[in-house]
């Protein structure tokens, strides 16, 4: 089948010396030459070409680094081992998963310079798009495309996803041999485009598989998060490394890479080669490199050539074949020869029988290990067969199918009608068309199919030098020393030796780890296997955006008028609208707009109720009418003070508490350890306060309701409809305004948050007012002030008594928080600054300190709130804080600096 | 071949990590729960308080339920002066455990800076770093321009509101910790007893007669429970009330080149990279680990963070305190201590606390002065003059 002209290609000149003629699927298109950089050199590459491969083909071997500093280049070529590990435009990306562009500027991980700071290549911030399909299919393999086009034919809705740059898996490079002629690849690929009910993300990777079924999915400018009913898992295999001294040296490929460079991009790995192998899959790499005018320098078979067919082609065309041989040794610093030898059936080497061969690459070919991320991350069984030395599922939850490679298939002529299986299966469990048979079948592939025996091979970790391990180069002999120290768990040995923890995630080296395990404890896994995980930039781990913290209603409406919005609390609040002083104006002259829904609200009932208030919050709790309100702090049975709450009474047996989210999980501990019963309504209620002396007027333009002193007294509330909308509307008194709370069922939030907006003489408040607000009344505020965690051992402890909160010390030292005023504006001393008394010898004792300061627009003055010992915290009493080095004088100031009488409530 | 030949003796002579047995049918002390915390507290019981009969039962294998990657000590900045006593008290420990124990935990100095997580944390954490400041300690309050100045990775759009430099933070290994006590617990004759299901205490009178386990009963008048994730399946009345489940979880990046030598911690999550060049992720003590919280949060304040590609991940479980603190001390009945809710951070007290502990346990008295009170470390208010 083989052009003529292929024999003749001048292998090792020119600018891509190892470029052979073009194959027949190739992806390049040769065109156009692009040009892009390496390590400051210019190469060229075709249209097409990955990283890798552009490089493979320029003779660019050295592409990374192991832990140990030890060279490291493209091994699988399917972005599995993690060799080929490249930085591109200043990110760490696989050379074999990135495609060429003109200019592209790649550096090899050789050295130690920082890449961050050096424009990012991929988005800052990725997007996330929501998708609903009833099947996913991962992999576009000959079994996932299968799995798809069957679903699919029985009505199913399909999203299938490959990582790859293109579908088809390794029907794209797998040789169509002894004249075969049509691929099924194009005939499949045809039928996936015609149909509509197949949507395909490629270069798209699963990174995430939650119960219920949610897969996340990241491609490479956006992520998609889809929720789907099932899910085919025909993620395929990863080839295995075949162990010898220097397989880790640049210059061994894996047969499928070598194969997936040859076929899709024309390249191959030297002149000259050596193929080591211990299955059938050795022999088709040799007969297609050979085909491509490569010298198969010897094909090197660890066994006796068991169920291998092509062996006959290759012989003829002069190539030797040596059975039961094995590669001891890869010779240079980059591949320059391999040495083999004899070896008996427990694969110990006869030394006399070895010999040198002279070759540029070693490709080898040692078995399948199955790609099962996917199935343990779903909740899958996974166990490690011992006997075949590889991983395999054991069961799936209900909605798991595994079809192909990734099952343990290991005829690849199988694998479409494998896939097609699942699908089927899938598409009946979902109720699609089909019989009640198919959806019985198991969800796993290999059951039926037949598993391979090659990749049993007791002897391929040959003594304690084998590396196993080739991104931390870790050898068998320090695993066995781990489990021969007394490491009874897999947990206990990576720990020890750091296998595993590299970049490949444990794709390369666990089969070798767990086979290690198995022969010397007779366990793969211990208690406590590794959780799975799959590598994902950060960005790739965000939740959507917006759903880190949690919006109150009008958040839509914050956003749009630009409010400074910071997110703490697991919350988005609205800090300033524009100008804190505009905004103090309004509570103070006209009417504020608070956005409370944040709030923690509790609603509580039980019997026992009324006592458990009285001894949270002290007596008169208890007592008060139904219907009234009160502002109380509430203590623990020490007297700590832990909630600062609003509660009324709404009937007889319950009450409704109003709390700072910060509080709410305290406030909940707190009735729980009293015995009452509560309940959580954060998110039922919306909630806004009108403050300021034109509250009330604003409330009566938007009901038709009586709003007056005697409809709505102080300190009591009433149920009415504001913009026809059903609100609870509380009376209360805010930082010495009148302050009228409006709860709404939460779906209504939003409208009425505008209603009440739209009024003419409102203004929204953001929190940094509200902070001015309360200081300009003097009144604390404990999660500012004291926001002490509860502890038990915490000694000191915060009490509230008549002259306002008191800070008891270990030793019975008492400080008071007290208002102040500073005798300058400037300079404003922040929370946390120490108030200093100035002893000889300018030594400076630390007596308390400043908890919350603001400069007041009303007063024109800087205020704030500081602890200060008994004897220096009474009213006129001069302190000074220290600021950096210089001292700036305050005064303890009496009572409330507005309002000081809260006369104007009544009306 | 001479490298071969040393490495070939290198591995024959690793010595064993511990020596394990089947327990015995009585013993002064038992400890439940081979993690940090126990061990380390058999170790001392030994060592320093003369108990000869120790043994320590665990439930799979001494320290796998412990973090094996390194994660930070994050209490050093505790609001509670007494805690964080104990933290750097443990802190100093473990910084000459390599030279005084011979017994590497991966200790790495790392600055902690902690961020407030809130407008108003920020405020105590000025305090804390101004009260230190004006005592001549090294502890530190950075405003945002410091901060930025000193650590430029810290770059994001969310403002930063300032944050406590403590120079004593550091990274090291939680399963370390509990191998090097499993190890210096063994080779001082303490019973290390894996794979022992404990089911029930024996208790009789209001006093522990004894442990009932899968392998038998033993006799012993002391218990200790120090199982952190299984303490709670031989509990005793009024112990769950104490005790919150909670979870932690850590995620590690590939190696990436140094770009900044100091964790960060805000509440329940921190980020910080190793000797190695790896960025652990983690969250600490959360009701349910919430790993797209973690990712935003570090990807907004170290926006280089993003395209980081992270590689592991390593989760446990745990009990937090409901009261903050974690229970330590005696429990109810004669003979039973606990030592239990560090949700998934005993690891960073594990010298302190087990040595408070044995000493307790050894003479049945709370220990007063078993703790060196660091004296850069008290709360603003305590005054030194």
């Amino acid at each position: 089948m083989r052009p003529e002209n292929l024999v003749a290609v001048d292998l090792g000149k020119g600018s891509m010396p190892w470029r052979v003629w073009p194959q027949q699927d190739e992806v390049v298109d040769r065109g156009t030459l692009i040009q892009f950089r390496y390590n400051r050199k210019e190469y060229s590459a075709y249209p097409g070409d990955t990283v890798a491969s552009a490089l493979v083909a320029a003779g660019v071997d050295r592409l990374s680094r192991s832990k140990a500093k030890q060279p490291r280049g493209v091994f699988c070529a399917a972005g599995h081992c993690g060799q080929c590990l490249v930085e591109v435009e200043g990110v760490r990306r696989l050379a074999c998963r990135t495609r060429v562009e003109t200019g592209l500027s790649v550096r090899s991980l050789t050295g130690g310079r920082s890449v961050v700071g050096q424009g990012v290549g991929t988005k800052p911030r990725f997007d996330f798009e929501p998708l609903q399909t009833d099947l996913v299919v991962v992999g576009g393999g000959p079994a996932g495309l299968g799995a798809a086009l069957s679903a699919a034919k029985a009505g199913a809705r399909v999203v299938l996803i490959d990582e790859n740059l293109a579908l088809g898996g390794h029907l794209r490079y797998t040789p169509v041999l002894g004249g075969v002629m049509g691929s099924p690849l194009d005939e499949l690929l045809q039928a996936v485009k015609k149909s509509k009910k197949i949507t395909v993300l490629i270069q798209a990777k699963v990174v995430e598989v939650k119960e219920g079924w949610q897969v996340r999915v990241l491609g490479p400018e956006k992520g998609w998060d889809i929720k789907t009913s099932g899910l085919v898992v025909a993620t395929g295999a990863y080839d295995r490394p075949l162990i010898f001294e220097g397989h880790d040296k640049p210059g061994v490929f894996s047969a499928e890479g070598a194969l997936r460079l040859l076929m899709e991009y024309g390249v191959v790995p030297g002149k000259r080669v050596v193929v080591a192998c211990t299955d059938a899959a050795g022999i088709t790499v040799a007969v297609a490199l050979n085909k491509a005018g490569v010298e198969v320098a010897a094909v090197v078979v660890e066994g006796g050539g068991e169920g291998q067919t092509d062996v006959a082609e290759l012989k003829e065309t002069g190539v030797p074949v040596f059975y039961w041989h094995a590669v001891l040794k890869a010779g240079g610093v980059r591949v320059k020869s391999a040495l083999i030898a004899c070896i008996d059936h427990q694969g110990r080497a006869a030394m006399g029988t070895a010999r040198r061969v002279a070759c540029e690459a070693i490709v080898v070919s040692a078995g399948r290990s199955p790609a099962l991320e996917l199935v343990r991350l779903s909740g899958g069984q996974v166990d490690f067969d011992a006997k075949v030395g590889a991983f395999r599922v054991l069961d799936t939850p209900p909605g798991i199918w595994v079809a192909g490679r990734a099952g343990g298939l290991e005829d690849d002529a199988l694998a479409i009608d494998d896939g097609r299986r699942a699908g089927r299966a899938a598409a009946a469990y979902l109720n699609f068309k089909g019989t009640v048979d198919e959806a019985g079948e198991v969800r796993l592939a290999a059951s039926a199919a037949k598993i391979n025996t090659a990749s049993k091979r007791p002897w391929c970790i040959k003594g304690n030098e084998a590396l196993i391990c080739v991104c931390q180069d870790v050898q068998a002999g320090e695993v066995a020393a781990a489990l021969a120290a007394g490491c009874r768990d897999a947990a206990m040995v990576r720990q020890q030796t750091a296998v595993t923890y590299g970049h490949c995630q444990g794709r390369m080296c666990a089969p070798y780890l767990a086979q290690l395990m198995d022969a010397t404890i007779g366990q793969a896994e211990g208690d406590r296997p590794a959780p799975t995980f799959i590598a994902k930039p950060l960005q790739g781990m965000a939740r959507l955006e917006g759903q880190s913290a949690r919006q109150s209603p009008a958040y839509a409406w914050h956003k749009e008028h630009n409010a400074e919005l910071v997110q703490y609390e697991g919350w988005w609040w609205p800090f300033s609208y524009g100008d804190v002083e505009t905004e103090i104006k309004a509570v103070r002259q006209e009417a504020g707009l608070v956005d409370l829904s944040p709030l923690s609200k509790i609603r509580c009932s039980g019997s026992r109720l009324g006592e458990a208030l009285a001894e949270l919050a002290g007596a008169g709790w208890n007592t008060l009418n139904t219907g009234f309100a009160q502002f109380s702090v509430l203590s623990d049975a020490s007297g700590r003070a832990l909630v600062e709450a609003t509660l009324v009474r709404t009937d007889d047996t319950s009450w409704d508490i109003t709390c700072p989210p910060q509080q709410g999980g305290v406030l909940m501990d707190l009735l729980n350890t009293a015995g009452v019963d509560s309940e959580d309504l954060t998110q039922d209620y919306a909630a806004f306060m009108l403050a300021g002396p034109q509250a009330r007027t604003v409330l009566a333009s938007l009901t038709e309701d009586a709003v007056d002193n005697t409809a709505l007294p102080f300190m009591a509330f009433a149920q009415m409809p504001v913009a026809s909308i059903d609100c609870r509307v509380w009376c209360l008194e805010f930082s010495g305004a009148l302050a009228l709370e409006l709860h709404c069922p939460w779906a209504e939030g939003a409208r009425l948050w505008e209603a009440l907006v739209a009024s003419t003489r409102v203004q929204p408040v953001g929190q940094r007012a509200l902070d001015v607000l309360r200081l300009e009344e003097g009144r604390f505020s404990l999660v500012t002030d004291a926001p002490a965690r509860t502890y038990p051992l915490m000694e000191e402890r915060v009490q509230e008594d008549t002259a306002g909160l008191v800070r008891v010390g270990a030793q019975g030292q008492r400080l008071y928080l007290r208002p102040f005023k500073m005798t300058n504006l400037r300079p404003l001393p922040e929370p946390g600054r120490q108030i200093v008394r100035v002893l000889e010898k300018k030594k400076k004792e630390l007596i308390g300190w400043v908890s919350s300061c603001a400069y007041s627009p009303t007063l024109e003055a800087t205020i704030g709130l500081c602890w200060l010992p008994e004897e220096r915290a009474q009213t006129g009493m001069a302190f000074m804080v220290e600021m950096g080095g210089t001292l700036v004088e305050g005064r303890v100031y009496a009572g409330r600096f507005y309002n000081p009488g809260s006369e104007a409530m009544g009306s | 071949m001479l490298k071969k030949i040393g490495r070939a003796l290198q591995w024959s002579k690793t010595p064993r990590l511990w020596e394990t047995c089947v327990p015995q049918d009585s013993y002064e002390v038992v400890i439940l729960g081979g993690g940090s915390h126990g061990l380390a507290c058999a170790y001392y019981l030994v060592k320093e308080f003369g108990v000869r009969s120790v043994a320590v039962l665990e439930r799979s294998e001494f320290g796998v339920m412990e973090n094996p990657w390194p994660a930070p000590l994050l209490g050093l900045n505790d609001q509670v002066p007494w805690m964080s006593s104990v933290y750097h008290a443990s802190q100093k420990v473990y910084k000459g455990m390599k030279e005084e124990l011979a017994c590497d935990v991966g200790f790495l100095q790392r600055d902690l800076l902690s961020l407030p997580t809130g407008p108003w944390e920020s405020g105590v954490l000025r305090g804390m770093g101004e009260a230190q400041r004006l005592r001549g300690g090294k502890t530190r309050f950075l405003t945002n321009e410091e901060l930025q100045r000193q650590y430029p990775v810290l770059r994001g759009e969310d403002s930063l509101e300032g944050a406590l430099r403590q120079p004593e933070g550091a990274l090291l290994r939680p399963a370390s910790v509990a191998w090097g006590y499993a190890g210096l617990a063994g080779r001082a004759g303490v019973d290390l007893c894996p794979r022992v299901k404990v089911e029930k205490l024996e208790i009789a009178a209001g006093r522990v007669l004894g442990v009932r386990t899968d392998r038998g009963r033993i006799r012993t008048g002391t218990v200790l429970n120090a199982a952190a994730d299984w303490g709670l399946d031989i509990s005793v009345d009024g112990m769950e009330k104490a005790l919150l489940p909670v979870e932690y979880g850590v995620w590690i990046s590939a190696r990436m080149p140094p770009m900044m030598d100091a964790v960060i911690q805000c509440g329940e999550v921190y980020a910080g990279q190793g000797a190695e060049g790896m960025w652990y992720i983690g969250m600490t003590g959360a009701e349910q680990v919430d790993v797209g919280r973690l990712a935003e949060w570090a990807g907004s304040l170290i926006p280089d963070l993003r395209p980081v590609t992270f590689l592991h991940h390593w989760r446990g479980k745990g009990y937090r305190a409901t009261q903050g603190t974690p229970v330590m001390g005696p429990w109810e009945i004669d003979g039973l201590f606990v030592d239990l809710g560090w949700g998934g951070r005993g690891f960073e007290t594990a010298p302190a606390c087990g040595r408070f502990l044995a000493s307790w346990i050894a003479s049945g008295q709370r220990p007063d002065d078993l703790l060196d009170l660091a004296a850069d470390d008290l709360a603003p208010m305590e005054n030194k003059g």
